[in-house]
């Protein structure tokens, strides 16, 4: 007996789903932006630039899925700039992170900076895998499904990146990879 | 030492001032209202219709070779320099046949009435929400103005940034009065500018037409006496008036409230002398949103035959 489900098929997202959505994981999707890249303008136009694909695609997104398909989407655009900035990355070299706090939040400033600053370090596929799950608090398999890799890469590169902070707050080199 | 699972907690505090506010979605929704909609089977039938025309042009100029088009653009006649140049001998000032081309600027070249801008932006007003689009003509209506809709209260140049409800312009100062104009209904108002009364149509402005259950007469109020279509022709006959704007009203339908500018203006003329204007770019029409009426546009051609 062929078993079935009730469970409806997924409807393109609404102009309610953009607000809720927007209000929801704006942030999430700014931030992460803005890590990656270490530009609030950058951040903030690929952040325009997933809504936009948002409005004009209208998805059919599963509940529970839009999170990772919004993130998925700004990490492409990011992956896109940050290639097209090799040239004036390699030239200039990578730019520290600017701390933008909420008011005079951050107690133990230096420490927190430090590990800011050793995430905003890794090389690029490091920090994205540090970013979804440890930022995002996605698992490792969400977080290989937006990065179109194995989870086994996921562990792999979580693993690579947390030697590295360990050494760099520790006062060892860190890798700024172009 | 800090630890990798501390981490969201210390980018939420270090990250806490970056936040995604209101008008970036704003931005977000006025550069989708700008991108063309392209759906999948759409992309297809372009991305074929492409294909299949780079290989008709390709292969027709490989076999026919055809004299390149001339320009529709006029040509400056040149002539060399100075008083006994020698025919067939250049100098470093002569000006070849050609060399200077006429290029048409930004304004089409229908005779519309829509007002143009200095900046990105037509002048307008948004009253209720609704924008409006100055008009070229009449230069002055102020006998036609009806009650006070309000006051300006917010004056700015990028009015697409402001998500207030409030009354704004970008050509009418501040505390300048907005009227309702006869017969217009919500099609139309009026405001000083620069000391004469001007005429304002409802038009599209950052993805915002029509509001709940407005219709094309709300844009577009019945009680038309002539019509005027670019290229096409005239109708004045008021029977042939109101079987044309009955086919428009009956049939248009509504695409969106993106605006096109068209290559052809229709010029919709009232008994009061006012005149609105839609841009029309094949089967669509657009003032306040855009709507495909084919039936109109044909009928419109069989009158003026």
């Amino acid at each position: 007996m062929i078993e079935t489900t009730n469970s409806p098929s997924p409807q393109p997202v609404s102009d309610e789903d953009i607000e809720r959505l927007y209000r929801q994981y704006g942030n999430d999707v700014l931030r992460v932006s803005y890590f990656y890249l270490g530009n609030r303008e950058q951040a903030e136009d690929v952040t325009q630039d997933v809504f936009v694909r948002l409005i004009e695609n209208r998805p059919a997104l599963k509940p529970g899925s839009e999170k990772s398909w919004l993130l998925k989407v700004a990490l492409n655009r990011c992956r896109d700039l940050w290639r097209s900035s090799w040239h004036k990355r390699v030239l200039l070299g990578s730019k520290k992170l600017e701390i933008i706090p909420d008011d005079d939040k951050l107690d133990d400033r230096l420490e927190k900076e430090a590990l800011m600053q050793a995430v905003n370090a890794l090389p690029p596929a490091e920090k994205e895998v540090f970013l979804l799950f440890y930022y995002q608090g996605l698992s490792t398999q969400e977080t290989a499904q937006v990065l179109d890799v194995p989870e086994g890469t996921v562990s792999s590169r979580l693993s690579r990146g947390r030697q590295k902070l360990r050494q760099y707050l520790n006062g060892g080199d860190h890798h700024d990879e172009a | 030492m800090m630890k990798p699972e501390q981490f969201r907690q210390i980018a939420d505090e270090a990250l806490g001032g970056l936040t995604a506010g209101p008008a970036l979605l704003h931005r977000a929704r006025m550069k989708a209202a700008q991108a063309p909609v392209q759906t999948p089977a759409r992309r297809l039938h372009r991305g074929l219709a492409m294909a299949m025309s780079l290989a008709l042009v390709l292969g027709l100029s490989a076999l026919l070779l055809p004299k390149p088009s001339q320009p529709d653009i006029p040509v400056v006649e040149t002539l060399q320099a100075g008083s006994d140049a020698q025919a067939g001998m250049r100098s470093t000032a002569d000006l070849p046949r050609g060399s200077l081309v006429l290029k048409s600027g930004k304004a089409p070249a229908y005779q519309g009435v829509w007002e143009w801008g200095a900046g990105a932006n037509f002048p307008l007003l948004r009253v209720d929400g609704r924008y409006y689009r100055m008009l070229t003509h009449p230069e002055d209506v102020s006998a036609l103005t009806g009650s006070v809709l309000g006051t300006v209260s917010v004056f700015m140049d990028e009015p697409a940034l402001d998500n207030s409800r409030d009354l704004l312009s970008n050509i009418a100062p501040m505390d300048t009065a907005v009227y309702a104009v006869h017969g217009m209904d919500r099609a139309a108002v009026a405001a000083q500018v620069n000391g004469r009364t001007r005429l304002f149509q409802r038009v599209s402005f950052a993805g915002n037409a029509l509001i709940g259950s407005e219709g094309l007469t709300d844009t577009l109020p019945r009680g038309a006496v002539a019509l005027q279509l670019s290229d096409v022709g005239t109708v004045t006959d008021h029977a042939e008036v109101d079987r044309l704007m009955g086919i428009l009203y009956d049939k248009a339908l509504y695409l969106g409230s993106q605006g096109h500018s068209g290559s052809q203006a229709l010029l919709v003329q009232y008994a009061s002398g006012l005149v609105l204007q839609l841009a029309v770019s094949g089967d669509t029409l657009s003032a306040c949103g855009s709507w495909d009426c084919p039936e109109f546009i044909r009928a419109f051609a069989d009158a003026v035959q």
